[in-house]
């Protein structure tokens, strides 16, 4: 196999996300369209059934950089959210409290992090976890 | 039964399609006819409506179906005739992709003499025009030469190389680059490359089913060709992707039933009373060979009380709420003009519909022309895109109770399916054993079916309660059919749990009595709902 | 990493021993599939004097598939979108193994000399160029000279 430069790549995940081929659960796409380098990410996670999380949207930040997708991107809440490996005072995600991030492959995209951070909200230890009022923002 | 093939006009102006009808005379209708009587289905059939309704002669379309209910034609409406409820009747057969590939071959026997050509040759040229006689003949009267330069079957300029595999000691293909290459394929243009790179590049074309052409030119190869390359029969996988390509393109006429590793086709011949359902809040049912009943309008499962809006404004819903309902086509969409499905495979959202040529935005479904954005993002749909307001979320926790409610009779309704096989299977068994005719345990498939549709028709009474206005009388009488649907459905349901052979047999009658009585309610409840849509009540919104 | 494919290897020594005039294309060490590539803008076009960076890729199924190109320098143009993106019919359903990366490149050229905006596409850029074409052109222009102008 090939490795699929990261540009090449970025515009993959690009039409998937504009496309809506992925999941109903989460979206993503480019903060700004000029954006020729492709860096700067807007993520949405509807939060999952049966916890403290349903029917909240989350918005995020996403931030791929050169090294991705070899490194992981930077990921960081901008709606408030109550979870252990999310920093409560900047609303990033920590990538040592977080599997996807921490054991990150080539092969994981911006959705893999989305959805996996959905379930992470679903978890048992995390899904009662008390949770600030809807529309904060860190 | 006689079949044959036959190349009708359909009725409607800018219809091309070959219809392949069923011919069946009419003693066949009335054995079918008589069958049905003998398992004491549709007891409240009309009786005035017997045979001498098909002596009308117009049957534009006879029926494989299965619903007796559905064959009745009244005499005297023409192609437009209704039935006591006041539905619109439709014509219509079930065909499977085995049938539709013989009257496809049929057809090639009795063109054939116009043409003098091989039956390949003329398969590449119904391939090309997608299968339209009526526009491949046309245009060969005008000008023969130009339709085979345009097809690929003969080329301006007169290179005459032999055509098929050749046989090398040390060839250079120029696709892989590679020497040494030893066999090799040319049509007769003299493009010649290794048969690696043409096994490769044919297999990635099959599914497509259009013509595959030389690597370099437009020289087409023929089913013989690609037998040649890739082994016996490797053509038929063309054919197969063709005859999808010919329904998809006459998506008017011909449905795939949506029920999964289900391969019949409905074909409906009268048309135009296709249209007469929507204003009635009536959808068009059909019932596939292996009896599975489903819109031919939306191509969803029946979904009666609810409309075709109801059902698509729910689905919508339940697109963005739930993932686990697998009749959603997820990764097609329809094109806005024609309804032709249409797959997206990566590239820009500048979508072409390969059958009518529309050309439309992926995400907004507009027309292309005019449409404001760059063609990799839509802003329309951005501009509209409001998550996350209260309104939103609101409806979106009523839809999950009532989304529960469905899904559990979704659930129950594959329950009952099992348990039915189950008892099916014993009473199969006494059968043998005893020597009871099969006629006589017909009421079981048929109670158990009536279980299905009757859990079917509750399932799709919540999309309509769901809609409709909750204050309103009529809302209230709704529910109270509901649940006494309910109610009726569990009796039956119960009464499957009989598990005893011979006591099953024993009550036969009970089994049927509470069928019949599972319909009623199914009907009244239906009634109910479509009332509810004709006056209003119940208005699907966006 | 695999081999690269014999078609591959030719194909890249060809560009550099009979580069085709106004076009380089040079592979990435770490990458023998991706390459870095200049097109210089074609005379009497708006794009005259410019030098426009893209990016191609060869997919795992090149030569069967298409490769893939992007433009990395910014240009007002009926048929690249702002990401830099090419709707082009070689690079998609007109594709075939016969073609090479010099021809593809040379497509790309072509549509530089002669912006297509009337089919079989459009955007907000060729509805300019349909209603406006000489303030289209005049803008191509000076993208050109703004971002196009060899250092």
């Amino acid at each position: 196999m090939s490795k699929v430069p990261r540009s090449f790549r970025l515009l993959e995940e690009l039409e998937k996300g504009e496309k809506g081929l992925g999941p109903e659960s989460c979206s993503y796409g480019l903060a700004d369209s000029d954006d020729i380098a492709m860096v700067h990410w807007n993520g949405t996670i509807l939060g999952p059934p049966h916890s403290n999380h349903e029917n909240r949207i989350y918005s995020v930040a996403l931030e791929c950089d050169e090294g991705y997708p070899d490194q992981p991107p930077k990921i960081k809440f901008l709606s408030k959210i109550n979870l252990p490996c999310v920093n409560q005072t900047t609303g990033e995600v920590e990538s040592d409290r977080f599997e996807t991030l921490k054991n990150w492959k080539r092969s994981y995209t911006m959705e893999t992090v989305l959805l996996d951070l959905r379930k992470e909200m679903a978890f048992p230890a995390n899904k009662k976890l008390p949770q600030p009022p809807e529309g904060s923002t860190f | 039964m006689k079949v044959s093939g036959k190349l009708a006009e359909g009725s409607d102006e800018d219809d091309e399609s070959l219809i392949l009808d069923f011919e069946s005379d009419s003693d066949v209708i009335d054995d079918v006819d008589n069958e049905s009587v003998l398992l004491g289905r549709d007891n409240d059939v009309n009786d005035s409506s017997d045979s001498s309704c098909y002596e009308s002669g117009d049957l534009s379309g006879n029926y494989l179906g299965f619903d007796q209910r559905e064959k009745v034609l009244n005499p005297g409406f023409g192609d437009n005739t209704y039935d006591d409820d006041g539905v619109p009747k439709l014509n219509y057969n079930c065909l499977t992709t085995d049938q539709i590939y013989e009257l496809m071959v049929s057809r090639l026997e009795r063109i054939q003499p116009i043409f003098q050509l091989s039956y390949g040759d003329i398969i590449v040229m119904l391939q090309k025009y997608a299968w339209s006689e009526e526009r491949l003949l046309e245009d060969w009267t005008e000008d023969r030469e130009k339709v085979l330069v345009a097809c690929g079957l003969e080329i301006t300029k007169t290179v005459s190389k032999s055509r098929g595999i050749q046989n090398h000691s040390d060839f250079l293909c120029h696709i892989c680059c590679e020497s040494n290459k030893q066999k090799t394929f040319r049509l007769e243009c003299g493009h010649e490359y290794c048969v690696e790179c043409y096994e490769h590049y044919i297999k990635d074309k099959l599914p497509e089913g259009k013509i595959i052409t030389c690597m370099s030119c437009s020289l087409a190869l023929k089913n013989s060709d690609i037998d040649e390359i890739l082994g016996d029969n490797s053509s038929q996988t063309l054919m197969i992707s063709s005859i999808k390509g010919f329904i998809q393109k006459h998506s008017k006429h011909y449905k795939w039933c949506p029920f999964v590793d289900c391969n019949c086709v409905i074909q409906v011949s009268n048309l135009s009373s296709l249209s007469e359902f929507p204003r009635l809040h009536l959808s068009p049912y059909v019932v596939c060979e292996n009896q599975h009943r489903f819109c031919f309008k939306c191509g969803l499962e029946s979904h009666s009380p609810g409309d075709c809006q109801v059902a698509e404004q729910w689905v919508k819903l339940a697109q963005l709420e739930s993932e686990n309902l697998n009749w959603v086509l997820k990764n097609t969409k329809e094109c806005p003009k024609c309804g032709v499905n249409i797959e997206k495979n990566g590239g820009c959202n500048h979508m072409t519909c390969q059958s009518c040529e529309y050309q439309f935005c992926w995400i907004c479904e507009q027309c292309w022309n005019g449409h404001g954005g760059g063609f990799y993002e839509c802003t329309r749909f951005k501009k509209d895109e409001k998550l996350g307001t209260a309104e939103t979320k609101n409806s979106l926790r009523k839809y999950t109770f009532y989304y529960k409610l469905f899904s559990e009779h979704e659930n129950s309704a594959k329950l009952d399916w099992n348990l039915g096989l189950t008892v099916e299977q014993k009473v199969k068994v006494l059968q043998e054993n005893i020597g009871i005719s099969w006629i006589e345990t017909q009421f079981l498939s048929e109670s158990i079916r009536a279980l299905i549709e009757g859990r079917t028709t509750l399932k799709w009474s919540f999309p309509v309660a769901f809609y409709a206005d909750p204050s309103h009388n009529l809302t209230k009488i709704f529910v109270d059919n509901q649940a006494l649907l309910v109610s009726a459905v569990e009796d039956l349901s119960q009464l499957l749990q009989v598990k005893e052979p011979q006591n099953i047999i024993d009550r036969k009658r009970e089994f049927y009595n509470k069928a019949r009585f599972v319909e009623t309610r199914s009907k009244a409840l239906a009634g109910c709902g479509r009332d509810l849509l004709c006056k209003g009540i119940c208005v699907p919104f966006q | 990493m695999a081999s690269l494919p014999k078609r591959i290897i030719k194909e890249t020594e060809r560009l550099v021993s009979d580069p085709v005039p106004g076009i380089t294309a040079i592979p990435h060490e770490d990458n023998l599939r991706y390459f870095e590539v200049t097109i210089e803008g074609p005379e009497q076009s708006p794009y005259e004097n410019g030098v426009f960076g893209l990016e191609l890729f060869l997919p795992d199924d090149y030569p069967m598939e298409a490769p893939k190109v992007r433009f990395l320098t910014k240009i007002y143009h009926p048929n690249i979108d702002r990401l830099g993106r090419i709707c082009l019919d070689v690079l998609k359903t007109n594709w075939s193994p016969a073609l090479q990366i010099r021809t593809v490149l040379l497509s790309v050229q072509a549509l530089l000399a002669s912006p297509n905006p009337n089919d079989p596409l459009a955007n907000d850029v060729a509805e300019d160029w349909l209603q406006h074409e000489d303030a289209a052109i005049a803008k191509a222009r000076e993208w050109t000279k703004l971002y196009a102008t060899r250092q």
